[in-house]
Formats: C-alpha cells, structure tokens, sequence
C-alpha cells in the first residue's frame, strides 16, 4: 500500500528497483507453524536481508564477483557437496553446511550429532574428504563439530 | 625534510594537472622524473636487492614456523572437538587409522569405477586425483610407457608392462632394464605402502623393526628371474641385485654374488661394498674375523680407487655394534670416523647412534660419549642422511636413564630435538613413545616434583601417553615429596587413560595419600583430599560393577582410603567401605590396618556417629582384627551418652557378660 | 667414606638417599615459602612447625623405606653384622663431635641436612644436627616387619633400582629371571657383591656424569687405508635406486601434520595445491617462452597473401584485432585462426577471379588436417 502510493509522488519509474526489500518478502523465510514448535537453526532464524548483519552466507567463494570465473559451476558443485555429504552423514548433519572456497582447497563445515561412535566419525571425515577431492579435483578438509542432541543447535521455535 | 615536501608539492600539481589538459601531463611526468633522479643523490644510493628465488612452500614454510604448539591442544590430525579428541594411546591410533581407512574406502571405490572419476575439472591438471591406469592386453605399449612407470615407481605396474612388452616381443633397451632391475631390488618385488598414507606408516613400523634382522628378500621373486636373464651381467647389475639382496637381509647369497663380481674383476657401486661389510655379520663369526673381513673389503675398495662414504662409516660401525663387548672395537670404531673424516664425511646420526651402541655396552665403565656428542650437535638442525637416523633419539633418551641417569644430559637431548625440524627424527608413534618413557623415567627419579609436574602439564595428554610403569613411577615421585596438591589431576588422569584397572598404581596411589596426610594441612586441602579417596573408591567400584575393571580389593588398599576418608571428614565414603568390607569379606584380600580400624571407630566416637561404630565393631569381631576393643568400648562407654537400646545392640555384639564387665570396670575407674 | 659403617646404614643410604633428600627439600622449601613475613617471633614459630612436619615425615618416610631392606635381613648367611650391634655402635659414637657424626652418615647426607637447615632458616646448627639425629636413630631402629605383603612387592623393584643394577636391557633379564620369584633375584642381586668392599661399591653408585672426561671424537689415528683420496674416483652411480633412496628418506621424516601449513606444504609437494606465491599463469607452460608482442601484432601473418587492399584485407584486419585482444587462445591457435580464412578464401579463388578481386596464390606450409579445406574439383 505504502509503496503503490509513494510511488505515484515520487518522480520514479519502477516501484520495483527501489522498494526490492518490500517486494518477494517471501523467499527464504520459513513459516510459521500452527503449534508454533517448529525449530530453526540460528542461521535459519534470520531472514535473507540480515546476511552480513547477523549471520554470514553459506557460500563463501568470488565466482559471483565481477570477472569471477565459473560461476553456475561453483553453485553446481557446491549443491553436488552438501548433497553428498547429508547422504553420507545420514541423519548426522544438524546444521547448515557451509562452504568456503580458498586458494584451491574447499573448506566444508557443518555440525553433526554425536550419535555414532568416533571412530566411525572419523571413517566418514577421511571418506568424505578423499572421496569429494576426487571428484571436485581440489583439496577438501572438513570442519566439523558435534553436538550431542539436534536441540543444542535450535535457536527459537515458530 | 625539505625534499619531502617538495615532493608532495609536485605530486599536488601533479594530481591536478592530471584533471586539466592531458597536453600537460606529459610535462609534469617528465618534471617529477628528474626531481625523483635528483633525490638520491642528496642522500644514499638506493640499492635494489637482488630477487630471491622462493620455493612454492617457501611462504608455507615461513608461516608454519610462526606456529607455535599449544599444549592444550590434540595434535592437527584430530577434529577439534571435545568430542572428537582423544584421551588415550588406544584412541589415538584408533582415530588416525579409522580416518585413514576412510580416505582408503574412497581410494577404492575410485579405483573400482575408474571411469566415472575421468572428467577433468581442474586446470592446471592434478594427475593425485586422477583414477590409477590399469594396464593390460588392450593397452598399445611401449618402452617409454615402462619408464614412466618405473619413474612413478610402483612395483606391480611396472612388473606387468615389462611382462605385457616381452610378450608382445618388444625390445627393452638396457638401461630400462636396469632401472628396471633396481625398481624391483630396491622394493623387495612388491609395493611399498602408498606415500598417501601416512598414519599406517606412523602406526605400523612397530612390525618392521621385528622384521629388521629377519630374511625377507624373495628369492623366487621376479628381480631373482630378471637378474639371471642377463646373460652376461655387468657391474651395475651386480651391483643392483647385491644391493637389494643385503637390504632385505639375504646377506650369503649377496656375498656370494660380491665374490662372484670380485673375480669378474668388477668395479661395483659403493653401497656394494658396504653391503658387503654388512655381511660380516652374518658370514663371519668373532670379532677377530668381523674386523679381518671389513679390513679386507676397504683394502679392495681402496685398491680399485673406490671411495669411502658415509653409509660406509655407518656400515662399518653397525658390524662394529656387533662386536661392542670385544675392548678393541671403541678403538676400531674412533679410527674409523677419522678415516672418514679424510674423506670429508661428517658422522650423521646413525652413526652417533652406534657410537653409543659401542661405548656404552659396558655396565662397569660408564661412557659419557653422548655427551661428547651433544657438544658436536647442539643447536644444528639435522637432516635425515640414513633411514636408521630415527634411531638416534630414542637410543641417546635411553642411554640418559639407564646409562647415564643425568636429567641435564637428558634435557639437552630434549632441546636438541626441538631444535629446528628436528622433530621429524623421531621416527614413527612408537619410538616417540618409548623416547617420552624414557625421558619421565629420568623426570621421576631425579628431578622435583614442581619441574616433573611441569613437563607432564605440557606433553600429557596430546603428545605422550605415560604407560602403567611410568604413571607410577611419577605416583611415587608425588608420594615422595608429598605433593598432595597433585593427586586430583592424576587421578582424573589415570581414569581417562584406563589405568584404573593396574593395581600397582592404585596401590602405590593410595599408600602415598595415606603417609602423606599432616594434621598442618589447610582444612580445604584436607577436605579435599579426603573426597578425592571417596572418588577413587566410588569410581574404581562403579567400574568393578560393569565388568571394565577386574581388578580385586585388598584390606590394606581400602584400609588406606577409609584413613584418607576420615582425614578428610568424609564419613560417609569411610562408612561405605568399612561397609563393603564387611559384607563383601570372602572377595577380599586380606584385611585392613587395625591402627585404620581403630583411627575409624575413634573418629566415630568423637563425632558421636554410634551407627557406624556398630558397623565397625560387629566387622572386627567378624574378622577378628587385633584390635583391643576392650580399651575402645570403655571409650564409646565413657565419652558418649548411649540409650538403652543402643546399649543393647553394642551388648548383645560383643556379648552381654563381657559388655558389663568392661562397664564396670569403667564406672569404677571413673569413680 | 667410613668403613666401619654399618652395612644396613650404607644399604638404606643407597637405597633411598635421592626420595629422603628430595622429600626434604621439598618439605623445606614448601615450608620456607611460607614464612615470609620478617616477623622473629612468628618465624621462630613456624620453624618450630616446619621441623614438626620434618619429623612426621621422616617417621612416614621410615615407615614406607622399611620393606625395602627387608630381604636383606632375611638373608641370614650373608649378614655378618647384628642389627642390634650396629644400633649401639651408633649409639656410642653419637656422644662423640658432631664433625664425626657426619662422616658416618656419608657426607652427602650431611651435606643435605646443611642445605635443608640453611633453607628453613633460624638456628641452622641446631636444625642441622636434629635432622642427622633423627636420620640416624631411623637409619638404626629396628624394623617393623609388619609391612604389608603388596607394598613389598613394589617396593623391591625400587631396591633393585636402588641398588644401581644396571637395566638397560630389561627384557633379557626378565627372560633369563622370567621363572625365579622376585625376592629370590633380589637375593641373588644382592649376593653378588656382597663381598666386596663397601668402600668401592659405594664408588660405583656415583653417577657416571660425575667424573665426566671429555673425548674429541675425531681426535683418534686414522685406519690409513685409503691411500688415495682427492685422486681418479671410481664410482658408480646406480641412478633409479639412488632416487628411490632419497624418496625413502624423505618419507621417513614425513610424520603427520601439525597444522594446516604444513598440510598445505604436503599438499604442495604431492601436486595437489595450486603453487604459492598466486601465479595465475600456473600450468600455462607452452605460453610461458613467448613473448607478449607475438600475440598482439598479427599483421605480419596476413602480408605474405593477403591482398594490400581491399575488403579482404579490411576483413583480415579486423580479424588480427580481434585475436590480438582474446586473452584465451594460445598462440597457435591463433596462427591457426588466421590460417583457417587464408584456406577459406583459397578455396574461394576461382569466384575471386570472376568478381576481379585479388587472388591467393599459395596455400601455408604444414597445415593441419583439421584446417585443410576440400577444394572444389574443377
């Protein structure tokens, strides 16, 4: 309403290139619940327009700069990564999986539950990385931490 | 300062002419130029450095040595998470191999569908994550492709193309042949552990050292086959296959191939000759005919103007090792290292580390060379020269404890291995671990508690594990200087690394805590202390009750405890084992300290607890303690106010005759 | 050293003199840090309780030692001397000069009880000779043998330390010793050198660093076997092994790890890594000799056949300017490029002639069969 009408006094031609935040509110935030149980991670809880105010990106890399070099590859592969990895880490992954891009080596972070033994933890650490280097031809190391319950990462419930 | 400012002048000009007409520009460049020719000559010539050549890990070099290690950190290879870290030596090489057979299930899988892993993403090409080329029938080969593979150096590859080429009929010119030849002499005809793999190779040398005086060269293997297919073998042929004969301890058949050579009047390759000396081991006896023996082979070198090296020295003096109880060899093996030192060869560390074989096989005259030889190393970064290099440290650490036993001395082996890169000298987990044995043995038994603590606070838990036999050497260190405020972190210590269950340790623990309880004590130490004893017990039963633990009580260990309980105040822990020994007797062993008894019952006395003195009573009478319970129940009667029904319970314990015969005897003393 | 020491005092000496002086220096220094304050009165006070707690844990210390000598006394052939007579032999002397008392208990001791008493402070002579005292009449009381069975059995193997057996090879010995009972290789330990003079044996218990001579390694006479040094050097070089030796050396040192820098280097050297310092040309090595110009100016590649004017050659130009701008073809390809158009317009000679524009006489030397245009047969 308030855009529709400012638009008519200001000189402008397109509400759209003005009030972007106003318009497709929608994308990326999630809705609310009935119960008002439904749990969100922290990064979950901020909606798009907080990225670099309260929470960073899941993506770190310079393909979308200008002049950056494969971009629609880069979002190929890092869709391929996290799918690959909530596969492996079935029902192991409590949070988002971030990945950062440096030099050559891909860094992939995540949070994991604690409930497999370590040992088994660290089969899928060493299979992961050798398996995905091969495949992404790029040296990959994991960060992971862990958590002993899904709870621990749930920041407020809608 | 003048020219200073001239400058920004003309930089001030400079920047807005820039924004006026290009045409001047051109000017302004030109009159900034000759001010900034003029400008050196004012003060000093300026001298351009040279450009240095940087190595890609240069930089990596640089900044990793900024790292310093954090001691309350796992090693790199452990996520870090508490979750993830490990505890104990058990744990430790669990991890690191499981994330290494992870990275092996991948390797695997790649090489079980080669072609799904042949695109090609990076540019510039990495050939490590491209799929291994397998080689059969169907491959177009030639000479070229063998020595390529022979470069890569993978045994069973190259030992399938030569078949694959001399199936097809394919000439191999002579030098493949002979790289060939040295492939497979060197590596024994089979492949050695992938270099990717690291931890097996940290974690598995403990095998090979077994291995190390054994026969293992294959004599039906495919370097015996590919040798007798020359017809006529040349000296590096010989000197090939002896090499590799002698690396696998085949020591008769290469020695019999050196004498062989000799009459062919060949001039092999130095390492055959030292291979030969080697051999003295095994194919003579007596140091008499040892020294004749390598005498004998440096007379032929020197006659066929073959040179001295330094796996010569190191060969020369590992036959020496042999021979160490024999008077002459110290001699033999010092003149030695002065021949080298002829040639210019600088004794590495295997060669000290026989040097300390040699000197310091004699009990009764202790040599101090390792002294000696600190001097001549201290403060140098080493590089690894012999593959028995490894071997240093852990000999020198030992020689400390056992030779020597001089903390000084063992600490400046400690620094030395600090120095630099030196670390990587340690060999592998193993020989890190016995090293560190070897070094808190030293701690233990000579230095204070303070200076032990401190080291143990730096390298337990994430570098070194101390095994059973040490933890209990620095129990006693600990009992010995009654450094009481030391016995929570150890035990905490002992119940991560499963040590619970070694009763040695246990035993020495609670005897230490026992002697060492002073009334001077702060009350906070105190109470301490005497929930810590609490802590033991809970614990250690905790673990008995899942099975983890089989160890068995013993009267004096409980004895022990319950004395630290009371010291403590903690009646309740003492109330429980004086509990557990009643009910639990036949499990047992042996019976507590009566004085621990007594103590127990005085203290419930004081405090008036009369449950427990029930308890205690009705246990010694049971077990029947020498204790005088006569002198204590005139006690219990004369200082605490009993109601008749306790009377009773204490009565009909120790028998209701002898009860009023104590009680009278105590009103009339106290009449 | 005093012979007529008695051979139990020179046994508990050696056995357990490093734990008593270490027990008390660290007591004393404990303690010492305490008192502090320069108060006279208050540090005569807690002098007072520091020799106190000396006391107890002498007596606790006495108590722990006393297993240790225990074998000793059950071996009855080889103990010449009585307890008891010992006891009053230094009962006796201990009415004699002080300077005399510590000979007997080894000037070490002595010297340990001089620095204990310096340490705590107040009336060091006192303090000194309290402590010597007191080591002495536990050093002479007789033993309790009512020491637990399990605190011997550890407490022997420190006798065995104590006694200086040498154990550097201890999985020989316990081999050879693997069926005999501790107590019985104790006895046996000690049986040994029983006989010998005590004087010399306590020789042995001093610790090699203590007469330390310095030897010059290189110092000795050459084998003098090799005549020839600097002299025509035979020596053959058998390069695949050498190289596979270097590689085994190399690994030998590579342990895991220890932080990420070091990964990077491993990655590095394995070929993983893209090479620091950032070299955005890394891999581009068919370009790395030729010069920038080559790629810029191609005009010299259309002189040879191009028309010198025309719209062919106005279209060949644009085509060089093309080319001298895309950063993505390698030279040769670009040579390619422009030979691609020089056949294109061969093969169109003959409508070339007809429309009178220029002709192309020759086709480029070593064209590739990609490039080879089909020419129309006429």
């Amino acid at each position: 309403m308030f855009a529709d009408t400012l638009s008519k006094v200001l000189p402008c031609r397109s509400t759209y290139l003005i009030f972007s935040r106003l318009k497709h509110v929608q994308a990326a935030r999630y809705k609310r619940s009935i119960k008002g149980n439904k749990p969100l991670t922290y990064e979950m809880a901020g909606p798009p327009h907080t990225i670099a105010h309260i929470k960073g990106w899941n993506s770190w890399n310079t393909c979308n700069m200008l002049d950056g070099l494969r971009p629609a590859e880069t979002a190929i592969d890092d869709e391929f990564i996290r799918r690959f990895i909530i596969g492996t880490w079935h029902d192991l992954i409590a949070s988002e999986i971030i990945i950062k891009r440096q030099h050559n080596i891909i860094r992939i972070a995540a949070i994991t539950v604690q409930k497999i033994s370590v040992t088994k933890m660290y089969f899928l650490i060493g299979y992961t990385e050798e398996l995905l280097s091969y495949w992404l031809q790029c040296p990959i190391k994991l960060e992971l931490q862990t958590v002993e319950d899904r709870s621990a990462v749930v920041f407020k419930y809608i | 300062m003048l020219n200073c400012f001239r400058y920004i002048n003309i930089y001030m000009l400079h920047r807005t002419t820039l924004l006026k007409k290009p045409s001047e520009n051109i000017q302004i460049f030109r009159l900034t130029s000759t001010t900034s020719e003029k400008l050196p000559s004012n003060g000093d010539n300026i001298n351009i450095p040279k450009y240095i050549h940087r190595s890609s890990t240069d930089i990596l070099k640089a900044i990793s040595s900024t790292i310093q290690r954090d001691p309350t950190a796992a090693h790199y290879k452990y996520h870090d998470d508490p979750y993830l870290i490990p505890v104990s030596n058990f744990q430790k090489r669990a991890y690191a191999l499981s994330q290494e057979s992870g990275r092996k299930a991948a390797h695997w899988i790649r090489n079980q569908h080669p072609d799904l892993f042949n695109h090609k993403v990076a540019f510039p090409p990495i050939e490590k994550f491209y799929p291994k080329v397998f080689y059969d029938e169907s491959h177009e080969l030639d000479e070229n492709e063998l020595k390529k593979v022979i470069e890569k150096g993978v045994v069973s590859d190259a030992i399938t193309v030569y078949n694959l080429l001399s199936k097809n009929g394919i000439e191999i010119s002579s030098d493949t042949q002979q790289a060939l030849l040295e492939l497979v002499c060197f590596y024994n005809n089979q492949d050695d552990i992938e270099e990717d793999w690291i931890e097996e190779r940290w974690y598995t040398q403990v095998n090979k050292e077994r291995e190390e005086l054994r026969n293992t060269w294959k004599s039906n293997g495919f370097s015996n086959s590919l040798f007798s297919t020359i017809k006529s073998p040349n000296a590096h042929h010989y000197s090939t296959i002896i090499q590799g004969m002698s690396k696998y301890n085949q020591f008769e058949e290469s020695y019999k191939l050196y004498k062989e050579a000799c009459e062919k009047k060949l001039i092999l390759s130095i390492n055959s000759y030292n291979s030969a000396i080697r051999s003295a081991i095994y194919v003579k006896e007596g140091a008499d005919h040892k020294w004749l023996h390598i005498q004998e082979i440096l007379n032929q070198m020197n006659d066929l103007d073959v040179p001295m090296n330094l796996m010569t020295l190191n060969s020369i003096l590992y036959v020496l090792t042999t021979m160490a109880i024999s008077p002459e060899s110290k001699k033999y093996a010092l003149k030695t290292i002065a021949e080298a030192k002829k040639f210019n060869i600088e004794p590495c560390l295997s060669s000290f580390y026989y040097l300390i074989q040699i000197f310091c096989s004699d009990k009764k005259n202790k040599s101090t060379i390792l002294v000696d030889i600190l001097n001549l190393l201290e403060g140098k970064t080493l590089n690894i020269k012999d593959i028995a290099d490894t071997n240093f440290f852990v000999a020198a650490m030992e020689n400390c404890r056992y030779h020597l036993q001089n903390f000084s001395v063992a600490l400046r082996v400690h620094s030395l291995l600090l120095t630099g890169n030196n670390y990587n000298l340690i060999g592998n987990s193993y020989k890190e671990s016995v090293y560190y044995r070897h070094f808190f043995a030293i701690l233990c038994q000579n230095e204070s508690t303070e200076l032990l603590m401190k080291y143990y606070n730096d390298l337990v838990p994430h570098i070194y594990i101390p095994e059973p036999s040490i933890t209990e050497m620095i129990v006693k260190s600990i009992n010995v200087s009654a450094a009481v405020e030391f016995y929570p972190k150890l035990w905490s210590d002992i119940l991560m690394f499963d040590q619970a269950d070694r009763e040695p340790v246990i035993v020495e623990l609670t005897n230490g805590m026992a002697q060492n309880l002073f009334p001077s004590f702060e009350q906070s130490v105190k109470e301490e202390l005497g929930q810590l004893a609490g802590t033991i017990y809970d614990s250690i039963e905790e673990r008995k009750e899942t099975g983890k633990i089989k160890m068995s009580w013993t009267g004096s260990l409980l004895g022990n405890l319950i004395e630290v309980c009371l010291f403590g105040d903690n009646i309740q822990n003492a109330t429980e084992i004086i509990m557990k020994l009643k009910n639990n007797e036949n499990e047992i062993i042996g019976v507590p300290d009566s004085q621990n008894i007594t103590n127990f019952l005085n203290y419930c006395i004081n405090k008036n607890y009369f449950n427990e003195i029930l308890i205690c009573v009705e246990y010694i009478l049971e077990v029947g303690l020498e204790v005088d319970l006569d002198i204590l129940i005139s006690k219990i009667i004369k200082s605490m106010v009993l109601s008749p029904m306790q009377r009773a319970h204490l009565s009909k314990l120790i028998g209701t005759e002898h009860y009023v015969e104590i009680e009278s005897k105590t009103e009339s003393v106290i009449s | 050293m005093n012979h007529s020491l008695p051979f139990k005092c020179v046994l508990y000496i050696n056995c357990s003199k490093r734990s008593t002086f270490r027990g008390i220096y660290c007591i004393a220094r404990r303690f010492k840090s305490d008192d502090s304050p320069p108060d006279d009165k208050d540090k005569s006070q807690k002098n007072q309780i520091a020799i106190n707690k000396l006391n107890e844990l002498l007596k606790s210390m006495k108590k722990g030692n006393d297993s240790e000598i225990i074998p000793t006394i059950s071996n009855p052939i080889k103990l010449s001397q009585p307890r008891e007579l010992a006891r009053k032999v230094d009962q006796s002397q201990e009415n004699h000069d002080k300077s005399k008392k510590n000979i007997q208990l080894g000037e070490k001791l002595a010297d340990a009880a001089t620095s204990v008493a310096q340490s705590i402070g107040g009336n060091t002579e006192k303090t000194e000779s309290e402590l010597l005292n007191l080591l002495r009449i536990y050093n002479s009381e007789p033993n309790g043998l009512s020491e637990k069975k399990s605190q011997t059995s550890a407490q022997l193997s420190d006798l065995i330390s104590g006694m200086k057996i040498d154990r550097s090879r201890p999985n020989t010995v316990s081999s050879e010793l693997g069926n005999v009972t501790k107590a019985q290789r104790v006895r046996e330990l000690i049986g040994k050198d029983y006989n010998q003079d005590l004087n010399k044996r306590y020789n042995n218990y001093r610790k090699p660093m203590d007469n330390y001579i310095p030897l010059n390694l290189f110092s000795s006479e050459p084998l003098n076997i090799f005549k020839n040094i600097d002299l025509k050097i035979n020596d053959l070089k058998l390069n695949t092994w050498d190289g596979l030796d270097k590689k085994c050396l190399e690994m030998a040192v590579t342990n895991p790890p220890k932080n990420i820098y070091e990964q990077m280097i491993m990655w590095t050297k394995q070929g993983k890594l893209w090479n620091f310092p950032i070299d955005n040309e890394q891999g581009m090595d068919d370009e790395k000799n030729i010069f920038f110009a080559d790629h810029v100016f191609l005009e010299p590649l259309i002189d040879e056949w191009c028309p010198k004017k025309g719209p062919i050659r106005h279209f060949m130009e644009l085509v060089c300017v093309g080319l001298s701008k895309n950063p993505f073809l390698t030279i040769e390809e670009k040579h390619d490029h422009i030979n691609w158009f020089r056949q294109y317009f061969y093969e169109k000679n003959q409508l070339l002639n007809e429309v009178g524009a220029f002709q192309i006489k020759s086709l480029p030397e070593n064209v590739k069969e990609y490039y080879k245009p089909s020419i129309p047969e006429e």
